[in-house]
């Protein structure tokens, strides 16, 4: 087996989703067909290439270093509102 | 003009229409209008449609037109978009719960850029949850259905964006293509799709799937129509570090049909098993129709593409984990939390609002990039996108044009493929590799099988040659129409 219940619980903690149970058993068998899947690659002779992130050959373009006007508060839509210039959030620690 | 034939008529058509007083803005906007009401209970194209706003647009643009300020072809023109770009007074949901309601406070450079065109934009279109699928079934809010066959799915994951345009709900639409979710909808729904070179079009406002893929581009009933669209939301944009400067031509006034002494690829690969017979034929067919035109036809290999599908669920999957992190419940949308701390709250919400695509992807592109894994999976699978890179880099020594099936299939019965993602990712298996590589790809139709559904071929074209694309799938084009 290529991805069991120790890799389904390890990886939902680091991307932060809550599984139910019921859902579970399904994830494991289909993450286990996909892993098994995508390790053709292993198969490849990728001896010397470089990776590739990106698909573009040009440079990334940079805009112009100056202050301009930008969205302010209205660009985070937190429900709980903003308070003395801050956005509001639910309560971290006691 | 409430006998306006919109069905039979295309953009340019209308746009003609516009010009000569035909027909206004307000009353086309009317009729798409009444397109939505009239059968969106049934396609479920169209996710958030505010007449007012739309009618407003229209009006404004009448007013320029008696003004003889009139802003070009699109000026009046209906267009729908995709639920994953932003456009203010619309909400913004990306199909997903857990953007329900979130309505943006700025908008996307391809809607700043319809709007300078005066375009009216009527509304937003059902998708696959956060793009993720090829079947519009992810959507967590409505059921999109083929406007051929009501059993079939309209494709992904911009089927929304297809149906539109083909029910003429609008008279083009706006997509996002990270693995063929424009390309492979419009073959669905014997539309023309368009998928841009990688930097080819701002994303800038648009709801980020894999950053290193993702493209914007449209939908529209014929080529000439595409290439209009396309030129204007092409282009370089300082708010897109990734969209390239370079000069974007007027592409239909270059169209060009003659495809005599054009080199047209053939990939042995891409007409191996899987490929339905009906589908083969109608592609050959145009092949041979291109070859009588005096192109010629040379037959090509790319031979990572038995690795695409592999390749691309890695790294699409491993950027989709990074960009979907934003979502945690306090910056948008609903949240949910059980009361306890704030790492709860994050899996409460994401756990709960994202919908079983989306968390499987969100798993398995965490999977690849976590320790240990990284280097097996994720570093391994950008080493073999340079591979197909290079494959492509060749071919095109060789050829102007790669010519393939646009899907293996013609569209396939919903909830047929729902429960298996292998099967639905492996019918991506032609469109994933110009998105790997970044260069450009049409799907046009040529035809409909048997069973009278449409058949779409794809053209490839490399980087910033979307001219190519335009005029050789022009060519093909009149072959079919005639």
């Amino acid at each position: 087996m290529a991805f069991g219940k120790a890799d389904l619980i390890n990886v939902a903690r680091l991307a932060r989703l809550s599984l139910a149970e019921e859902e579970m058993d399904r994830l494991i068998e289909d993450l286990d067909r996909i892993v098994g899947f995508v390790t053709q690659l292993s198969e490849v002779d990728v001896t010397g290439v470089e990776p590739m992130s990106y698909a573009q050959k040009q440079a990334l373009s940079f805009r112009e270093d100056r202050v301009f006007e930008s969205l302010g508060r209205e660009c985070v839509s937190s429900s709980l509102g903003f308070e003395d210039g801050l956005v509001r959030v639910p309560k971290i620690v006691d | 003009m409430s006998d306006y034939a919109i069905h039979q008529k295309s953009l340019l058509e209308a746009s003609k229409d516009l010009a000569s007083q035909a027909v206004t803005s307000v009353e086309l906007t009317k009729k798409c209008l009444n397109e939505i009401e009239r059968r969106n209970h049934e396609l479920g194209a169209m996710l958030w449609v505010d007449s007012e706003l739309a009618l407003n647009q229209a009006l404004a643009s009448d007013q320029r037109r008696s003004r003889g300020q009139t802003l070009g072809p699109l000026d009046g023109i209906p267009i729908a978009l995709k639920d994953m770009i932003l456009c203010q007074g619309l909400p913004c949901t990306a199909a997903s719960k857990i953007l329900e309601g979130y309505r943006p406070p700025y908008e996307a450079t391809v809607v700043t850029k319809l709007k300078a065109h005066g375009a009216v934009l009527i509304g937003k279109t059902n998708q696959d949850e956060f793009a993720m699928g090829s079947s519009t079934e992810t959507s967590a809010f409505k059921k999109c259905r083929n406007p051929y066959d009501l059993s079939r799915t309209p494709g992904g994951s911009s089927g929304g964006s297809a149906v539109a345009v083909s029910a003429s709900m609008c008279l083009a639409s706006l997509g996002t293509d990270t693995g063929g979710s424009i390309r492979q909808p419009a073959s669905y729904c014997g539309l023309v799709g368009v998928k841009p070179s990688y930097g080819r079009v701002s994303r800038f406002g648009t709801i980020a799937f894999a950053s290193s893929l993702d493209q914007v581009g449209p939908f529209a009933k014929n080529v000439k129509d595409a290439a209009l669209v396309l030129s204007a939301i092409a282009g370089h944009d300082q708010n897109d570090a990734t969209s390239a400067n370079t000069q974007v031509p007027d592409y239909l006034k270059s169209l060009n049909s003659d495809v005599r002494g054009k080199r047209i690829g053939i990939p042995k690969e891409y007409f191996s098993l899987g490929l339905n017979d009906e589908v083969r034929n109608l592609v050959i067919g145009a092949v041979d129709f291109l070859s009588q035109q005096g192109a010629r036809i040379l037959e090509i290999e790319l031979p990572h593409t038995k690795y695409a599908v592999a390749t691309y669920y890695i790294i699409a999957t491993a950027e989709a984990s990074s960009n979907l992190c934003r979502y945690d419940g306090i910056r948008f949308g609903p949240r949910r939390s059980d009361g306890h701390d704030l790492v709860s709250l994050y899996e409460h919400t994401r756990g709960e609002l994202f919908g079983t695509e989306v968390k499987r992807r969100i798993m398995l592109g965490t999977y690849v990039l976590s320790a240990g894994y990284y280097d097996a999976y994720y570093l391994r699978a950008q080493k073999v996108r340079r591979l197909f890179a290079e494959d492509f880099a060749k071919a095109f020594d060789q050829v102007d044009v790669i010519l393939s099936p646009t899907a293996p299939t013609t569209a396939f019965v919903l909830g047929e493929k729902l429960d298996d993602p292998l099967a639905m990712y492996l019918n991506d298996v032609y469109t994933i590799s110009a998105n790997l590589a970044g260069i450009c790809g049409i799907s046009i139709p040529v035809g409909k099988d048997s069973l009278g559904l449409p058949v779409g071929l794809q053209l490839m074209a490399k980087a910033f040659d979307e001219q190519m694309l335009f005029d050789v799938a022009s060519a093909v084009e009149e072959s079919h129409v005639k």
